[in-house]
């Protein structure tokens, strides 16, 4: 077991490599630098030389990266442009948030998807199952935007009972944990509601092939009651497609977590990255994009742990 | 019997092989219909409606600022009075075309590359696999938002944009198809009769991965369409005087707390029927030539 995280560790090291160097490129041989933008209203181009002279944008490419590689080794991310402030302290500010908002919608999404998924699997082409194939059908294809906006409309704005944005510090006030839970219920709800729909499908086939394996038929033929047929022996082997899609789908989680911090005006890592695009903050869409690749090695790492957990079948060498 | 060459057509049909067959199946699938149908009212809604319905998007009406929805204004008026069902019906334009444009696009270049990789197998295949990889870490949406705020892009560079974050997933889809077609004896047989590579990567491994390729095409077109919502949503994407769905919406935000229910449900309605129908056909699709995606 040990063995086998430090080699997936090495081997995720040419990915995060990859990453770094694609990030860089990617933003720095595209015209239109940051210093039109530091500099606004009064540019000219002495000015422009001057800024990026003081950025260090007038080295070769190469020498940039390595500077700017050897300082991401060393835990240090830069210097935001537009806010003075470091990138990292920036960065610590938001994860936490972001990260609450995924984990929490990660969370409450697979028990719902696991548990409606496995009674539709069991009662698959009775009423109740296309029923849910209906609504899920519904969830699946509405817009997370517009799904973010119904839930602000219906549930703050009518009906009063969540906050519609923000956030409240936690260590400021002393109602703070309660008041955090209450902004977060409407942004992490939002999130769930976007993704248990396409997983709830994944556990419903999962479910139905393993309903007729042989295993089954065992188990049932052993007197096992109903209940313990299908959640201990069919669920755990259907188990196995819902981690693998998980482990896939933390970046689309990210950028779903984007819109949603950016409608509810939640102080993470996705509306960092969306001011900072704007401003062409280069030092902070380059570290918030090497974090979120780093999340998402280490997210598809605990995905295959996970996975060899629940499968016996599976040891690792 | 004397020999009817009618019933010998028929036969020749029942025996032909996948496409027709598949294309029955579709049309047999209870989803496979109604998502043509509302696939069909959208496109016209947003390219008919504006003929038939001839009232410009844009003219404002200073009078008539932010009218609920009336015998004169159907969808109502926004905040310069601007009728509200012209702007719905243009707003599905340009989505539409580049959402089928860019789905175009990257399922060529996710073919090309995955068709290559898997044909050649070996180092070649991994480096290739392992860049997707690398690309596949980085959320599409970061990509997408930063690529956009870099360029400010007009129509057609949003749909190279997006053809440039989104054919990775394309292009191992169709190499893994390729992995195991790879091994057949038909492609042996065109080996050993000297077909070149292109040859055997056009003529034989193609038209057999085009029934994956066609399903991953029609969740790319809905993918593109939602994408260019999304990112016009969040102020970026379509340049802004034509009116799109994503735009429209972002901008009712500002005037839910007004009660302008009516801003907030038909651009989301329209978007919500085109992915509906598009998840219908796909889902239709996928039974009729039996993949698994």
């Amino acid at each position: 077991m040990v063995r086998f995280i430090i080699r997936r560790l090495l081997e995720a090291i040419p990915s995060f490599l990859g990453i770094c160097v694609f990030t860089f490129l990617l933003l720095h041989l595209v015209p239109g630098g940051p210093a039109e933008v530091a500099i606004g209203p009064h540019y000219s181009p002495a000015r422009v030389a001057a800024v990026n002279r003081a950025l260090g944008l007038n080295k070769p490419l190469y020498t940039q990266f390595g500077i700017w590689f050897w300082n991401l080794l060393h835990g240090n991310l830069g210097v935001s442009y537009s806010s003075n402030q470091p990138v990292l302290r920036m960065i610590g500010q938001a994860l936490p948030h972001t990260l609450e908002l995924v984990v929490a919608a990660i969370i409450v999404s697979h028990v719902l998807a696991i548990v409606i998924g496995t009674v539709q699997g069991y009662y698959a082409n009775t009423w109740f199952d296309h029923a849910v194939t209906a609504v899920s059908f519904f969830f699946w294809s509405m817009p997370l935007f517009w799904l973010a906006i119904l839930v602000v409309l219906i549930f703050s704005i009518n009906l009063g009972w969540f906050p519609s944005g923000g956030i409240t510090n936690v260590t400021a006030s002393h109602s703070g944990f309660g008041s955090y839970v209450a902004h977060t219920v409407l942004p992490a709800g939002t999130l769930v509601l976007a993704t248990v729909a396409s997983w709830m499908r994944y556990m419903r086939s999962s479910m139905v092939d393993a309903l007729v394996q042989d295993y089954v038929r065992t188990a049932r033929s052993k007197g096992l009651s109903e209940l313990r047929v299908v959640f201990k022996h069919a669920l755990r082997n259907s188990l196995l497609p819902l981690i693998t899609l998980l482990g896939l789908s933390i970046p689309s989680l990210f950028g779903g977590a984007l819109v949603i911090e950016e409608i509810f005006n939640y102080p993470g890592m996705g509306l960092l990255f969306w001011t900072s695009a704007f401003n062409r903050d280069y030092p902070v869409l380059l570290g918030i994009t090497v974090i979120v690749g780093v999340l998402t090695i280490v997210g598809n790492l605990l995905a295959d742990i996970l996975y060899g957990l629940v499968d016996p079948r599976i040891q690792y060498r | 019997m004397i020999a009817n060459p009618i019933a010998e057509a028929k036969i020749e049909m029942a025996e032909r092989p996948e496409p027709s067959r598949a294309w029955r199946r579709f049309w047999r699938h209870p989803m496979g219909g109604i998502g043509v149908a509302g696939l069909i009212f959208v496109i016209l809604f947003s390219f008919l409606g504006p003929v038939i319905y001839h009232v410009s998007p844009d003219a404002t009406n200073l009078l008539d600022l932010m009218h609920a929805p009336s015998l004169q204004f159907p969808l109502g008026t926004d905040q310069l009075g601007r009728n509200y069902l012209a702007r719905v019906m243009v707003g599905g334009q340009l989505s539409l075309i580049v959402g089928f444009a860019s789905a175009f696009g990257t399922m060529i270049l996710g073919v090309a590359y995955g068709l290559i990789s898997g044909y050649l197998g070996g180092i070649v295949d991994m480096v290739l696999m392992r860049i997707v990889d690398i690309l596949l870490t980085i959320p599409s949406l970061f990509l997408l938002l930063l690529l956009d705020a870099m360029f400010q892009p007009s129509a057609v560079v949003l749909t190279f944009i997006i053809v440039f974050t989104s054919w990775f997933p394309a292009s191992r889809l169709v190499r893994s198809e390729v992995l195991s077609l790879k091994q057949r004896d038909y492609i042996e047989a065109s080996r050993a009769f000297g077909a070149s590579g292109w040859h055997i990567m056009l003529r034989e491994l193609l038209p057999n991965v085009m029934g994956t390729v066609m399903v991953a095409t029609t969740f790319q077109v809905a993918a593109s369409i939602i994408t260019i919502a999304t990112l016009s949503f969040l102020g970026l994407g379509l340049p802004p005087p034509t009116p799109n769905w994503g735009a429209l919406l972002s901008s009712s935000m500002s005037y839910m707390y007004q009660g302008a229910w009516w801003l907030i449900y038909p651009p989301g309605i329209a978007l919500l029927m085109t992915m509906l129908s598009f998840n219908f056909i796909s889902e239709a699709m996928k039974s009729a030539v039996d993949v698994r995606l």
